[in-house]
Formats: structure tokens, C-alpha cells, sequence
């Protein structure tokens, strides 16, 4: 899919060490942060994340759904590990669409 | 062609049969594998087939080699991987094993067998697999995915990404996994559960369900659900082991054997697959059969039937005990030829028993070479189960059982037909299509069961079905629509008269006739066929539930052991198994050990009283019997055995009162066979009996197979023919109920309830008044004349048997009219304390079992124990006991005396709730000497054992009882650790297997069936240890 970002309405965030449940919560709120400035697409940068757990992943998911309800937004990530990357693909969180 | 040539040839043959069925039953296994597969199969099944092209080869024949080098070639690619054994492929396989074995039976002709269409197939196989699938237009359509409850999942996915899995002979699932429940909180990761999800799965497609999640500004939900549609070789059970996913989440929606995509129908809306919506099905006919030892494969299907060599397989053991018998044989032979100059008789008799043994071993080795299992029968049903289902687009499970059952090879060999046709049937008819089935709340997967027994001297071969069942109703429709019968007479039928309609030339009710079975040839070809054998065959149905076909067949051909008796001018035969014994009655015995009840004749034995029939009469042959001074034989006519008149004809039959009137003349003996089966124990009479013999079983002719009472024929040693008895067909014949096991209380006739009866003697002493005595005390009935009685002392006594017996007369002791004196005089014999003692009756009425209710109080006084009301007439019942004690209480003193043990009489605690028994066993126990404590109930004894006033040696106690049964009773005894060493014996009228299993369980340490006195008392001494003997 292509993507159209501008901006103002994508950024950025790089969390740093595994997002495991211990840990998830400030991920949370770092992400709630963001879409309360208003940005409708956010993109993870995940090089400096070797691990997430299931609950670390459930963040990333409830936030695609915040984000897909507000105007068609999405949450994406890059420059994931091989294992991460295959990770979000089963999830489908790699740009494709979800069924509801 | 040269003698070496026709032998390497039928050697090849020989061989390459055998290798063939081997080969199928692998190839089989070898669709089925999946994962686990054995490399070993595949290997073996290679190198047969490797070897039969290299020795095809060397023979010339061409084509064989042919086709054999084309299904190597497929073999060894599946053999390296290269190729999968998809379910194509092994079609092929077989296919082409299926001609081969068609060529090795027509060898002579196997070389101009056209075998291009196999060839082509093998060859497609190659190239088709390894060309890279080419996508076609269907591969791209979008099709949706439903779990097997419809719920839609999977929204248009690329059917060529699943077909292609299929292809490849994965199953295809969607997999409902949670994050955090099914992989976190079992303490992996997710990256784990992905690492291992690829080592055994392919992924198809995926998404995880936001669904019922909350948003990012809400707490974190507890868990993921994530939704995999996946391919893997794995079955339900191994793929959600492996991925830890319980297997209701693991939704199996397509298998190689069971695609719902091959249908290619272009419009994705088409999701549902034809049989079934997403069902879980494990579609793949197994069969569950053990190892099939596969001897001999099936016929050869070609048009022209070649004769092959008949031959059998011999365990090589078998032969060397042959050989040795063989030699023991001659020795014993030379033995006796070396005997015959120098005649000594005890000499020749160990010589020729040898011989003798020797003989039969040799005979049952012969046999065994014969016998073959009936498993080589069997083990071409799963190929056909498989094809068949296939055909049909039904999903079917073969159950086989008892493969190991032994045949002779003339049977085996014969049955094969019939069988295939029944289990063609079952699947075909029988069983409904999936979605019929799963309609009507049964599994989608049916399941027919193919089974050999031994059972009832036979062997039973069945073939079940949980099927639709067979209609009746449509079975008469179809008889009177095919003009077979009237409708009146369709009517008129009982259903298993319709039921049996299958078996009229003619009759096919499938509603299309199926090439696959039934063209109106089959059911009556089979039972002709059965028939033939000598055996039976039957049907069993029920709507709905399925049905089974019954096939009995007798080990003809198998040497009997069996009693030659004579009627008339005919021997027959009676099986060994079914003889208890032999019993000849001499001719002063016959009219008290043969009497009459309920018009029908019986024989007193032992205290039992059994049916009897006369052979005579069951067969409709005229008996014989030999005038006193033998010399003319007649036909018998006497009406009744106990009749000894001779000579005369009588018309009217004698009334039974008058059964004191038979006059003992001739001096005939009776002898009686008592046999046994199916729970029939009953005599038969005969004119007489011969010597036991071996025969051979041949079966009956055609004229003669509906008589029940025969079960075959066979030539005696003269060259006659004797014809076999039917034991349980001659005692249906007869309406000989069966009894019940509890015969011991001398009742002819069962009473199905467990009232307790009474076994009574009925009889009048003034005509007007009748009296009873319980039957269980009656030793014997004696008739003598009145100068056999003398008067001493105002008592009668009987000389008898070199004995003074005394005589009671009823009147004397109880409120009774006198009777008319008679002569002779009727005198019961019974013991009492030991000795014995006479009764005067003076006119016997019957003998029957009586289970009204005995009123112990109405009409009670000495020496009456109470009565019961027969058909209108009130009966007193005499206590024998009690006038024997109160003529001579001198005897049961004596008894008392020698009943003490241990310084103390021995006391015992009875329970049992009828009154009539409870003073009967107390009366007959204290005759004995014993101390009796009786209580009404369990209850009661319980507590008075716990009273502990008495120390008690023994319990007698009955087994239904209100309040506490003697179960019960039995129990806490045997659990309380200050009673359980109180023998316990259980008397009781319930005497079947379970009633003494339960007794038994209970702790009872003796069972006993009431009214057996003797046996009672007997088992009494046994436990107390008392070693003085009744006198």
C-alpha cells in the first residue's frame, strides 16, 4: 500500500529495550501521546527493540485500532529483526488491512 | 516351453502373487502416512517391484516388465523424496498393481495386455509433479473460508495458495491461537511460537482479531487473538500438540482425501465444499485391521480364468510333526504285523492303542494343513471399502476382527464372493451419505464392521453396519410392485419375514441399481452360495440404527466325536459336546422315575426333575420296543413310557390319578440320553444306544435343510447313513422351555419372577381333603401291597429293604378323615434325623411347583406347616418333619447328641423373612442337632448378633429380605472385625450366574439353592468341620 504521509500527521517513535508486559506501559502512554497531539499515522522505529512479548504486541494492536477508527490512520514498523518482522506480518500489522 | 521354463514360470507366479497383495496393503499405508511415513515401506515396496521386473524380464514377459519398470520409476522418486505419494499418485500405483496381479494370473496372455493408459498415468505422475504448478485463472479467484460452524474467517483468499498445499498433501486448518493465553502464560514468547509454527506449517494467511479490543486510551486487554489459516502434513492432533493450541481451536477445513476446493467452481461465494460445510473430517477409510497374514489373493479379475495350482501354504513345524507321526505310524504298524502270529491279547491291546492314538494325531495334523485364517479373506477389504468409498463420495471406517479365526481352504475359498457382495452392500445401501448422516445426529464418518467368531460349534462371520437400516415397509412395497406377491399376503408379513425378501431372486430396492451392487443377482446368489457350504445366513435390521448380516458356518469336513443311538430301524447321531451322560433305566424303575406333569413327561433324577422326549416322537420315526421274551419287535405304542402293558393298543389316555394303576410287565429298560445345549438340559429316550464314534460331518441335502432337528449326516462304518441331532432344534421343536438354572428345587416348569416356589407333592387322603408335602424331602415313592405292612404296637411299619420302616398314617395324627383303605398302598419314603421313615398316601395327584403364598396361621396345627390355596381347593402342607418327631422323638435326641461340638451345640443364625421357610429350614436344621436362632429380616439378625447373648458358629441366611437383604447382611458380617469370621452361607431361591457372583462378592461363603436339604445340612458340617457323619 502506498503510503501518504505528511508531516504533521506521521511520526516517529523509537522505544528502546524489549516491550515486554514489566515494561509496556510507558510504551502505551508514549503512543496515546502521540495520537493526542493529533497524528493520525504513527511509525515505530524497532532497531533498537530485540524482544516483545504478547503483551507488548497488544499495545501495537490496540493502537492500529485507535488509529484506523480516526480517520483510516495506521500504526507501522521499521527496521525490524527478522524474527520481529515476521512477527508483525502474521499479525498483519505490516500495512495490510484488518477484517472486521 | 521347456520343463525348467514352466517351472520358473509358476514359480513366478507363485511368488509375484503374493508379493502383489503385500504390495497393495502397503500402498495403502502409504497414502494414508502423512508425516510419520516409514521409509521402510516405501523401500519394500520398490525392491518387489524391482525384482518382478528383473525376473519378468528374464522370462519374457514383456509387458509385465514393462508396466513394472514404469511404477519403479515412480517408486524410487517417492523413495528420494522427490516425489510426494499424493493420493494421485498412489491411485496410479495401484491401478497399475491391480494389472499386474491381473497379468501374473493370465500369464499366458500377459503379453498382449495393452497397459498405455497405465503407463501414460505412471509417466504424468513424473513430469507433473515436477513441472511448477502453472497458474490458472481458478488459482486466482478469491474464495472465502468458513470455520467449520460457518463462521466466515477468512474473506477472499487466493484459492491457488490453498489448493496448492492440498496438492502437496498438507492439511489446511485455521488455527485460533490467543498471545497472551496460549503463548505467554505458558511461559513462551511470541517469536517462539512463530519459530515453531514454520518448522511444521506454512502460512497461508493471518490477521489478528480487533474485534472485541478496546482502544489505546483503555487498559491493556488480556489477550490476542490471532487468526492462522495454515498448511501442514500434521494432523488435528499433531499439529495442536505442536503448536500447543488446544485442539478445539484447531479447525481442520481441508484434507488431500476430502479438498472442498477440487470441485473448481469459479464463484467464490461457493465455500462450502459438496458434502459438508468446513466439517471436520477425518475422511481417510482406515483400517483397523492387525497385520493380515495374507496368504492367497483375491481371483483374478480377467476374462479368461486360467487354472492355477491349487496350492497351500504350510507352516513347516506342522510338516516335520507330520513326518514324525508318519513314522510312529509305520513302527506301530510294523509292531502290530509282527503280532499277529503270536496272538496275546494284552499285547495287541497296547500295540493297537498306539496305533490308535498315533492315527488320530496324524488325522488333526492333516487337518491343520487345511485350515487356513480366515484373514487372508479379509485382507482385500480395505482396498475395497476404499475404492468403493471413493466412488460413492461416502466416508467409511473398516473395522476387521478376528482375522486369526481358522477355516478349511474349500470354505475360505468359497466365501470370499459372498463377502465382497455383503460389504459392498453394507457400504453401498447401508450406509447414508455424510450429510444424511450428520442430519440425523450420527458421525458423517460410518463405520462397518467385518467379524469372525467361533460361537455355538460354528463360525460366525458377520457383517455390520450403523447404517440407515433396511426398510420393512419398502421391502413389501417393492415385493408386491415386482408382482412377487399379493398385497394381502404383503400385509400378512412380519417384518422379518420382509426382511428376508432380500434374499428372493430378483429383488433390488436401490433406487438406481448401482453397477456397484445389486443387479437383483446378489443376495440370493450369496445365500445359495452359503448354502451350499452348509451353512446359514441372516439378517438383522433395525431403522435408523443399521443392520448386520449373520453367516453361519459349520467346520465341515471336521471330524465329530459322537454317540450313535438307534430308533426304530435309523441310527442317528448325537454330538459328544452336547451329551451329559447316558442313563438306563430299568424297567421296575420306570414308572416312579418317570411321571407326568403338566403333560408332559419327566424324569427324576437325582432330585431333579427333567423333561424328557421321546426321539420318536421328535422325529416322527416309529420306535421299537422288544416283547418281554424278545422275540418280536413292534412298534410302541404306549402312550407313556411308564406304561408297561404290553402289547395292547390303547385309545384313551389314561387319566393321571390312575398313575398308581400301571402294572410293571415287560422287562424293557429305558435308556435315556441326557444332552445339553443353549441352556436346554433335557432326555432324550431311545431304543437303544450304540457305540461312540468319530464321524465326518457331511452337510444335509437340500430336501432335508429345513428340518430343525437335524444338523447334518454322515456314513457309519456299515456303510449306513446316520443323521445328526440337532440338540437346542429338537428342544425348540419340542417347546421345551428353558428353565431356569434352579432345578435343584425339583421344578419341570421356570417361574421367570423370583417368587420363591415351592416344589409340592399333591395327593388326597380322604378323596375330599388335599394334602401337600414339599417334593424336596421326598426320598422315594413306593408302592406295596398291604401284606408288606405289619401292625406292632399300634404303629404300621413297612418291611423294606430288609428294614423296618416305620409308617405314618396322616389321620392319626392330624385333623383328617380316613381314607379308603387301598391295595396297594403309595408310601413316601423321607428321612428324618438320619433315618427313615414312610408317609401313607393314598392317592397321588401331582407334582407340581407352587408359587402362591403359604399362609402359615390359618389352618395351622401340629405336624401342618401351613396351606396354600390351588385352584380353588385349600391345600394343606404336611411337615414331614414335624410327625416324624412327634412319632419318634426319641431319633432326633439321638441327633442332638451327636451334633455337639466342642462341648457346645452349634448355633445358628437364620434369616429369612417367609415364615414357611424360616420354621421349614429351623425344623430341618434342629432335626440335625443344631441350635436355630431365626429372624425375620436382615435387620434383625444384625442386631441380634449384636446383642451378643449368643455366640452363633454360623449365619443361614436368605438373600432378598426387606429391610436388610442377606447381601447387606453378608457385607457388614465380613466387615466387622468381631463377626467376620462367622461363616455365612446364603440360601436362596435366585440362582443365576450374576445372583451367585453378587453373593459371592458380598463375602457369602457358601451358596446353597433352596430347598436342598442334604446339600444345606451337608455344607453346614463342611464349614463347621463337623466329621460325624449323617448316619
Amino acid at each position: 500500500m502506498n503510503q501518504e504521509t505528511t508531516a504533521s500527521k506521521e511520526c516517529i517513535v523509537r522505544p528502546e529495550g524489549p516491550i515486554t508486559a514489566a515494561r509496556c506501559e510507558e510504551f502505551r502512554q508514549e503512543l496515546q501521546d502521540k495520537v493526542d497531539e493529533g497524528f493520525v499515522e504513527i511509525a515505530v522505529n524497532l532497531e533498537a527493540v530485540d524482544f516483545i512479548d504478547s503483551r507488548g504486541l497488544s499495545v501495537f494492536v490496540v493502537c492500529h485500532k485507535t488509529l484506523s477508527k480516526k480517520k483510516k490512520g495506521k500504526i507501522r514498523v521499521f527496521n525490524a529483526s527478522d524474527d520481529l518482522k515476521k512477527l508483525f506480518q502474521i499479525m498483519s500489522l505490516d500495512g495490510q488491512f484488518v477484517v472486521e | 516351453m521347456s520343463l525348467e521354463q514352466d517351472e520358473l514360470l509358476s514359480a513366478f507366479v507363485m511368488e509375484s502373487s503374493e508379493n502383489l497383495s503385500d504390495i497393495e496393503s502397503d500402498l495403502l499405508a502409504l497414502e494414508t502416512a502423512d508425516s510419520d511415513l516409514d521409509p521402510e515401506l516405501v523401500n519394500r515396496v520398490f525392491r518387489t517391484v524391482h525384482s518382478m521386473k528383473g525376473t519378468a524380464n528374464f522370462i519374457g514377459l514383456k509387458v509385465i516388465n514393462e508396466l513394472a519398470h514404469e511404477s519403479e520409476n515412480v517408486l524410487n522418486l517417492i523413495r528420494s523424496d522427490e516425489l510426494s505419494p499424493t493420493p494421485a499418485v498412489v491411485e496410479a500405483l495401484l491401478a497399475s498393481c491391480d494389472q499386474l496381479k491381473a497379468m501374473v494370473d493370465d500369464i499366458e496372455n500377459s503379453n498382449s495386455v495393452d497397459v498405455s493408459a497405465l503407463v501414460a498415468n505412471l509417466k504424468s505422475c513424473i513430469s507433473g509433479e515436477a513441472a511448477p504448478g502453472a497458474t490458472s485463472a481458478e488459482d486466482d479467484e478469491g474464495v472465502d473460508v468458513d470455520m467449520p460452524n460457518g463462521t466466515l474467517v477468512f474473506l477472499d483468499v487466493r484459492q491457488g495458495d490453498i489448493t496448492c498445499r492440498i496438492s502437496a498433501g498438507m492439511n489446511v486448518f485455521i488455527v485460533e491461537v490467543d498471545l497472551v493465553v496460549d503463548v505467554d502464560e505458558k511461559g513462551s514468547n511470541p517469536v517462539e511460537f512463530l519459530r515453531g509454527f514454520y518448522k511444521i506449517a506454512e502460512l497461508i494467511e493471518s490477521y489478528v482479531d480487533t474485534a472485541g479490543l478496546g482502544e489505546l486510551h483503555e487498559p491493556l486487554p488480556e489477550g490476542i487473538g490471532l487468526k492462522i489459516l495454515a498448511g501442514t502434513k500434521l494432523d488435528s492432533e499433531g499439529f495442536s500438540a505442536a503448536l500447543g493450541v488446544p485442539q478445539e481451536r484447531v479447525h481442520l477445513i481441508g484434507t488431500p482425501e476430502d479438498n472442498p476446493w477440487t470441485v473448481a467452481s469459479p464463484t467464490p461465494a461457493v465455500s462450502a465444499p459438496p458434502a459438508n460445510s468446513g466439517a471436520v473430517a477425518d475422511a481417510a477409510p482406515r483400517a483397523k485391521s492387525e497385520a493380515a497374514s495374507g496368504q492367497k489373493p483375491s481371483k483374478a479379475k480377467s476374462s479368461a480364468p486360467v487354472r492355477r495350482e491349487s496350492t497351500v501354504r504350510v507352516n513347516v513345524e506342522i510338516l516335520d510333526h507330520l513326518m514324525n507321526l508318519a513314522g510312529e505310524l509305520v513302527l506301530a504298524r510294523n509292531q502290530l504285523l509282527q503280532m499277529k502270529d503270536q496272538t496275546s491279547e494284552r499285547d495287541i491291546g497296547g500295540v493297537s492303542a498306539r496305533v490308535d492314538q498315533v492315527t488320530s494325531e496324524l488325522q488333526d495334523a492333516i487337518m491343520q494343513t487345511r485350515m487356513q485364517e480366515v484373514g487372508s479373506v479379509f485382507n482385500k477389504f480395505p482396498r475395497v471399502v476404499r475404492d468403493l468409498v471413493k466412488k460413492l463420495g461416502k466416508q467409511c471406517e473398516l473395522e476387521v476382527i478376528g482375522q486369526h479365526v481358522e477355516l478349511d481352504k474349500t470354505i475360505i475359498e468359497a466365501i470370499g464372493d459372498p463377502l465382497t457382495h455383503l460389504v459392498r452392500n453394507s457400504v453401498d445401501h447401508g450406509l447414508e451419505m455424510p450429510d444424511v448422516r450428520t442430519a440425523a445426529g450420527k458421525d458423517p464418518c460410518g463405520k462397518v464392521c467385518l467379524k469372525a467368531f467361533h460361537q455355538g460349534g460354528k463360525i460366525n462371520i458377520s457383517i455390520s453396519d450403523d447404517g440407515a437400516g433396511i426398510s420393512a415397509a419398502k421391502l413389501k412395497q417393492k415385493a408386491v410392485s415386482k408382482g412377487l406377491m399379493s398385497e394381502e399376503k404383503a400385509t400378512e408379513l412380519t417384518d422379518q419375514e420382509a426382511i428376508n425378501l432380500i434374499f428372493h431372486p430378483g429383488f433390488s430396492t436401490a433406487e438406481q441399481v448401482s453397477d456397484v451392487s445389486g443387479r437383483g443377482v446378489g443376495m440370493d446368489v450369496v445365500r445359495t452360495n452359503i448354502l451350499n457350504l452348509g451353512g446359514t445366513v441372516e439378517v438383522e435390521t433395525e431403522l435408523g440404527s443399521g443392520s448386520t448380516v449373520l453367516i453361519k458356518l459349520p467346520l465341515t469336513l471336521a471330524i465329530m466325536p459322537s454317540l450313535i443311538v438307534r430308533v426304530g430301524r435309523s441310527s442317528f447321531a448325537v454330538p459328544q459336546t452336547n451329551i451329559n451322560e447316558i442313563i438306563r433305566i430299568m424297567s421296575d424303575d420306570v414308572a416312579e422315575r418317570i411321571k407326568r406333569v403338566h403333560d408332559a413327561e419327566v424324569l427324576q433324577l437325582r432330585g431333579e426333575l427333567m423333561p424328557i422326549i421321546r426321539l420318536s416322537d421328535a422325529l416322527g420315526v416309529d420306535s421299537f420296543y422288544e416283547s418281554k421274551d424278545g422275540a418280536e419287535a413292534s412298534t410302541d405304542r404306549r402312550h407313556d413310557l411308564a406304561d408297561r402293558r404290553e402289547g395292547e393298543e390303547h385309545e384313551e389316555h389314561p387319566p393321571r390319578e390312575d398313575v398308581a394303576r400301571r402294572e410293571c410287565n415287560t422287562s424293557n429298560a429305558l435308556s435315556v440320553v441326557i444332552v445339553e445345549s443353549a441352556g436346554h438340559r433335557y432326555g432324550v429316550v431311545v431304543d437303544s444306544v450304540d457305540d461312540p464314534q468319530e464321524i465326518v460331518v457331511k452337510p444335509l441335502g437340500r430336501h432335508l435343510r429345513g428340518i430343525e432337528c437335524l444338523a447334518g449326516a454322515t456314513v457309519l462304518g456299515d456303510g449306513s447313513i446316520a443323521l445328526i441331532l440337532d440338540v437346542t432344534g429338537i428342544a425348540s421343536k419340542c417347546q421345551l422351555r428353558v428353565p431356569s438354572r434352579d432345578t435343584d428345587t425339583g421344578g419341570a416348569v421356570s417361574t421367570a419372577d423370583d417368587r420363591e416356589s415351592q416344589s409340592l407333592l399333591i395327593f388326597t387322603n380322604h378323596p375330599e381333603e388335599k394334602f401337600a408335602l414339599p417334593a424336596s424331602f421326598i426320598t422315594r415313592i413306593e408302592r406295596v401291597t398291604k401284606d408288606q405292612i405289619d401292625s406292632v404296637g399300634g404303629q404300621f411299619i413297612l418291611q423294606y429293604r430288609g428294614k423296618s420302616l416305620p409308617l405314618i398314617t396322616i389321620e392319626d395324627h392330624i385333623s383328617a378323615r380316613a381314607p379308603e383303605p387301598t391295595d396297594p398302598v403309595n408310601v413316601v419314603v423321607f428321612s428324618a434325623a438320619g433315618r427313615e421313615c414312610g408317609v401313607i398316601v393314598p392317592r397321588l395327584v401331582d407334582i407340581r411347583d407352587v408359587d402362591a403364598e403359604v399362609d402359615a396361621e390359618t389352618l395351622k396345627e401340629p405336624g401342618i406347616i401351613g396351606s396354600i390355596v390351588v385352584e380353588n381347593d385349600a391345600i394343606r402342607i404336611i411337615g414331614l418333619l414335624e410327625l416324624a418327631h412327634i412319632l419318634k422323638p426319641d431319633w432326633f435326641e439321638e441327633k442332638k447328641q451327636h451334633a455337639v461340638k466342642r462341648g457346645h451345640d452349634i448355633k445358628i443364625l437364620l434369616a429369612e423373612d417367609s415364615s414357611f421357610f424360616r420354621s421349614q429350614m429351623t425344623k430341618v436344621l434342629e432335626s440335625e442337632g443344631f441350635a436355630i436362632t431365626g429372624c425375620e429380616d436382615g435387620l434383625i439378625a444384625w442386631n441380634t448378633l449384636l446383642r451378643r447373648e449368643t455366640e452363633f458358629d454360623l449365619v443361614v441366611t436368605d438373600i432378598e429380605m426387606p429391610n436388610m437383604n442377606g447381601l447387606e447382611l453378608t457385607r457388614k458380617i465380613k466387615t466387622d472385625p468381631e463377626f467376620k469370621h462367622l461363616p455365612v452361607i446364603a440360601v436362596t431361591s435366585l440362582a443365576r450366574d450374576e445372583d451367585i457372583a453378587s453373593g459371592r462378592a458380598a463375602g457369602v461363603d457358601d451358596y446353597q439353592v433352596k430347598m436342598d436339604r442334604a446339600k444345606l445340612i451337608a455344607s453346614i458340617r463342611k464349614i463347621i468341620g463337623d466329621c460325624v457323619s449323617v448316619a
